[in-house]
């Protein structure tokens, strides 16, 4: 009966269903855009704690990252001269909005007249301890002033880094794009991070050093998002380029929007307020609130779809429905209709 | 099959064991007709026209045995999936299995265990003879003429109502085209003064964007409505932090660098949404038009025709973004009446 079928009609149809489902099936499942699990802030912590700054802030240091705990601060008597440092490193804004400048003096914790910590409930944004300076500027010499020169002014293969602020150079190190592999492309695309996330905050401290800006490294506070206004502000705004999904889209002359399946809370928030590469930058027309309505939906749902229909082919949309349907389904009713209507004998 | 030439219908057949009965005696008139008598050789046990194809067929019928049993176990399982609530994934896999088990086993049986024949049945001939043919022809056309032509007034009447009818049925074909949208399509409801605000009527302020900045904006009282949505839609960017000029005549359309154009494409009108800040492009997801922002968005790649029309802003006093006139053009898709040239002025009417 095997001779038969390889002989037979079937042959063809069921050949060309195998070898195209399985391997566009295959490859849907592992992603398109190939990039390894980034390490999430899970699971066990160590209870390694510092002082941040002198603050009385006490920081937990995990394999995942730096969680800075809201114990209790202490607000120094140097409002005003606090109050110059936010108005410097900022950016106006509405009051809550990334920017120091415009954060309640609750919210805004200074040591030595330099703001260490601001935000609001949604999100805090910190510095890295001044202690991470020096090791800093150690690894920036060893991994990025090839490209970006010893003062971090930039060359002709890299910008300059000056004014920057913590929280993009903790973005584009945790994500893995830097140090990039080769300056020339259009895009550095993301890939397995060289640098842990305790390094990447000390690199932010020693950049930071030079010229000190904002927007700091946030932390957002999930709990007690609104994931529907979060589903909203998500299509409006983010969907056009990473799609509705998140898996991610192409744009123009080889650049690319990548796929959120692997943003961390952080790094999502990060990407809002600072705007990487071609992203847009939104400061004053999300609040802290609206951010962190956003990044809890992308955490939450965008990362973990329902799928009601068992697999979601990476979600891509129709056209990959309409594939699968028309490959597996018609193809499969191809075969049986061959197999009902050939001759028994 | 051989025909008799008379007029009355004859039968002559000839059955499986060749022999032929019948000598067309039926009556003169053709009143009497005999139905053929056909036979089939006896029905033997043996005979291999009644077996199946299968050369095993006690174990072609145990395996159809067992697919009907999977089959009965996944419809089974389908109950109890369903009485359970066990998910959508669960309800499909059990019914794929048991609906295909009953079905592959029903179509091997049938396949593999039916007789498969063949059985040859001879019959008589189906075409009636010349004369009949020709008889009724004229019998048709002799009697119709007589029933018809007496209700001329009549045979009238429903003519024009059909006729009628077949007119005013065009009627709503013609009218669920939809009104005509006449000067509407040149104008948005931008105008002198309108406040941009968000989609949550929020207004835009001097100090709200940094620069590489995006956000959609309406005119102020107009967010929530379907109709603004679709039309008066636009993208705010900040390109950079003084007055950008993007074309001769338009020097104090975007201060500060904050620039506002159409956000409805101008190929077929998908909301151009993608800003990429570092090569100053607004892309369009459906067709990837390309625009170039300081340019005063005009197309570098892609189908769409024409630049995507500029609103002019200015700071009010209290420094929130305010249009100064609508846009410079009638937005989105081009359509029958609008000029091919200059700024697409509204016709007359």
């Amino acid at each position: 009966m095997i001779r038969r079928v390889t002989r037979s009609r079937y042959a063809l149809p069921a050949a060309l269903m195998l070898a195209v489902g399985l391997g566009s099936v295959l490859s849907l499942a592992s992603g398109a855009q190939a990039a390894p699990k980034q390490t999430t802030p899970t699971g066990s912590y160590s209870t390694q704690t510092t002082n941040v700054a002198g603050t009385g802030h006490h920081v937990v240091l995990t394999a995942g990252g730096t969680h800075f705990v809201n114990t209790k601060p202490r607000v120094t008597p140097h409002a005003p001269a606090c109050t110059q440092d936010a108005q410097r490193i900022g950016y106006k804004s509405p009051k809550d909005s990334g920017s120091p400048q415009n954060s309640t003096p609750t919210f805004r914790k200074c040591v030595n007249g330099k703001v260490v910590q601001y935000g609001s409930p949604a999100i805090t944004y910190s510095l890295p301890p001044s202690s991470y300076i020096a090791a800093g500027h150690k690894l920036f010499e060893e991994n990025c002033s090839s490209c970006h020169l010893s003062t971090a002014q930039g060359s002709a293969a890299a910008p300059s880094l000056h004014g920057v602020g913590p929280a993009t150079v903790d973005f584009w190190i945790t994500t893995g794009r830097m140090p990039a592999a080769t300056p020339l492309q259009i895009q550095a695309e993301q890939k397995p991070a060289r640098l842990t996330d305790k390094q990447a905050e000390e690199v932010a401290a020693w950049i930071n050093s030079l010229t000190p800006a904002a927007p700091y490294i946030p932390d957002v506070h999930t709990k007690g998002a609104d994931l529907t206004k979060g589903a909203t502000l998500f299509a409006l705004n983010c969907a056009a380029c990473h799609t509705i999904t998140g898996a991610g889209d192409a744009l123009a002359f080889g650049t690319y929007s990548p796929t959120l399946r692997l943003a961390t809370p952080t790094q999502a928030a990060e990407a809002i307020r600072t705007g990487p590469g071609n992203m847009p930058r939104f400061t004053g027309n999300l609040s802290d609130a609206e951010v962190r309505d956003v990044v809890a939906y992308v955490t939450e749902k965008v990362q973990h779809p329902e799928n009601p229909g068992g697999f979601g082919l990476g979600g891509v949309g129709p056209v990959a429905e309409g594939f699968v349907a028309l490959l597996f389904g018609v193809g499969g009713l191809m075969l049986v209709s061959f197999w009902i209507g050939d001759r028994s004998s | 099959m051989s025909e008799s030439e008379e007029a009355h219908v004859t039968v002559d057949v000839t059955g499986p064991a060749g022999d032929s009965t019948g000598d067309g005696s039926g009556s003169g008139t053709g009143n009497g007709y005999e139905p053929p008598v056909v036979t089939l050789p006896a029905a033997r046990a043996d005979d291999p026209h009644l077996q199946g194809s299968a050369r095993h067929p006690r174990r072609v019928e145990a395996i159809i045995g067992l697919f009907f049993l999977v089959g009965i176990a996944g419809v089974c399982a389908f109950g109890g999936a369903f009485v359970v609530g066990a998910g959508t994934q669960v309800y499909a896999a059990t019914l794929f299995v048991g609906l295909f088990c009953l079905g592959f086993g029903l179509t091997a049986w049938g396949k593999y265990l039916m007789p498969q024949g063949p059985f040859v049945e001879d019959r008589h001939s189906m075409a009636s003879s010349a004369t009949e043919r020709q008889a009724m022809a004229a019998a048709l056309v002799e009697r119709t003429g007589i029933v018809v032509k007496r209700r001329r007034v009549l045979g009238g009447l429903l003519v024009t109502g059909l006729g009628v009818f077949g007119v005013v049925a065009a009627f709503p074909l013609i009218r669920s085209l939809g009104p005509q949208p006449r000067s509407r399509l040149f104008t948005t409801n931008w105008k002198k003064g309108s406040l941009l605000v968000d989609q949550d009527g929020k207004p835009v302020h001097r100090t709200d964007m940094q620069v590489g900045g995006l956000l959609t904006v309406f005119p102020k009282g107009k967010q929530s409505t379907t109709t603004a949505q679709a039309v008066d839609q636009a993208v705010l960017l900040r390109v950079q932090s003084t007055k950008l000029v993007t074309m001769k005549g338009r020097g104090d359309w975007a201060p500060d660098g904050f620039v506002a154009y159409s956000k409805v494409c101008t190929h077929l009108g998908c909301p151009v949404g993608l800003y990429e800040q570092e090569l100053e492009l607004l892309v369009c997801p459906c067709h990837q038009s390309m625009f170039n922002v300081r340019d005063g968005a005009f197309p570098i790649f892609g189908p769409a025709p024409r630049p995507l029309p500029q609103l002019p802003i200015y700071f009010d006093s209290t420094g929130f973004l305010r249009a100064r006139k609508g846009f410079n053009q009638p937005i989105g898709p081009g359509f029958w009446e609008r000029s091919t040239i200059g700024d697409g002025k509204a016709p007359s009417t």
